[in-house]
């Protein structure tokens, strides 16, 4: 019956390494002689021991693994202590050790079933929330101050949106219309009756001057509705008081408006600077206009 | 004798309470079969400076390799691997 041994021995230092080697060749050959197989041969040359051994502070350590019958084991021992070359050796078995370890493994698996759940509860524990408390802190004032952004912001653009569809709605219904309507009737027909207009304007502005301006206004917010239905119905057909309230409204309507867009102006020019131009064209006409208004009340 | 449920009396000198980390086995952890004294190395964290090998209960090893650890380094002393008895003067 073969067993799986280990041999191995220290060397006295003294000794040349071919005698050394031949000591090594002879076990082996007893090995091989008596049914069994060298497995291995560690050669580790010449080492420090570490305390003196027969007052040699240095060893020649040989280790052999063999798979080979108890009997021969016995012959290399005897082999061994007669020699008088080799100072220490030691022959272990390592058969009975590998049997054990099927012991063992059964213990380690049962040492799995038991550790495996405390150390998942420790990373619960430990591990988990560690990393999912600080998160939340960090991404929930993220959140709030996103959140507070937001509304802020939705604040200010539902304020800003309110303004200006209020005051685009104004701006558009009304500019487009006067738009439309000057247009048309100064294209159409300011060609015909220059001259005419321009007197009746004239006369017009001069005389509504002389009266108070506070009839003006309080007469003029009555008269946009008539004037407006008027327009849609008849444009072509009354065209003095068209004019005046023209003007009149016009006057009233580019004050708002001034106001209006001074307030946008600087809300909305530092979100929307696209819609800045064409307000500026629009007031542009507008100033134009009353720059023609007062040319001709200078006249 | 084990008493019986006695409300017990506050001790004039109460135990002190020494907390540690639980030991464990390191071979059983690294799922070492068997210790080899060849690997003088990896023996010398079980032995004292003056060369005592260090008891189960302070390194927390399991009683197989407690057992193999003790026969290793005593065959790694054999073999002049490890020093029987270090002095701590030096």
């Amino acid at each position: 019956m073969k067993r799986e041994y280990e041999i191995g021995f220290i060397i006295n230092p003294e000794t040349a390494d071919e005698e050394a080697e031949k000591i090594k060749t002879s076990i082996t050959d007893i090995l091989t002689k008596g049914n069994g197989s060298i497995e291995n041969v560690d050669d580790w040359g010449r080492k420090a021991l570490a305390y003196p051994i027969e007052k040699h502070n240095e060893g020649i350590y040989v280790f052999i693994k063999t798979l080979s019958p108890g009997d021969v084991i016995a012959a290399v021992e005897r082999r061994l202590k007669l020699n008088e070359k080799v100072m220490r050796f030691i022959v272990i078995r390592l058969d009975d050790k590998l049997k054990k370890t099927n012991k063992l493994e059964k213990k380690w698996k049962r040492i799995e079933r038991f550790s495996r759940k405390p150390e998942s509860d420790r990373e619960r524990q430990s591990g988990r929330p560690a990393p999912v408390t600080p998160k939340p802190a960090e991404t929930v004032k993220k959140e709030a101050v996103k959140e507070e952004k937001v509304e802020t912001k939705v604040e200010k653009e539902v304020v800003v949106k309110e303004e200006k569809v209020e005051t685009k709605v104004e701006k558009e219904a009304v500019v487009k219309e006067e738009k439309v309507e000057t247009k048309v009737e100064k294209e159409a027909e300011v060609k015909e009756e220059k001259v005419e207009t321009k007197v009746e304007k004239e006369v017009v502005v001069k005389e509504e001057k002389v009266e108070t301006k506070v009839e003006k206004e309080a007469v003029v917010k009555e008269e946009k509705v008539e004037t407006k239905v008027e327009k849609a119905e008849k444009p072509a057909e009354k065209k003095e008081a068209k004019t005046i309230a023209k003007k009149t409204v016009k006057k009233e309507k580019k004050v708002e408006e001034e106001k209006v867009k001074e307030e946008k102006t600087e809300e909305e020019k530092p979100q929307k600077p696209k819609k800045a131009p064409a307000k500026k064209t629009t007031t542009k006409k507008e100033e134009k206009t009353e720059e023609e208004v007062e040319n001709a009340e200078t006249k | 004798m084990l008493r019986p449920n006695k409300p017990s009396r506050p001790s004039r000198f109460p135990k002190k309470q020494y907390f540690s980390k639980k030991k464990y086995c390191s071979f059983c952890k690294d799922r070492i079969r068997f210790i080899d004294y060849k690997k003088s190395s990896d023996l010398g964290s079980y032995i004292l400076e003056t060369g005592k090998i260090l008891p189960a209960r302070v390194t927390g090893t399991c009683a197989y390799h407690q057992k193999q650890l003790s026969k290793a380094i005593k065959q790694a002393r054999h073999m002049a691997l490890i020093k029987f008895i270090e002095s701590r003067r030096g």
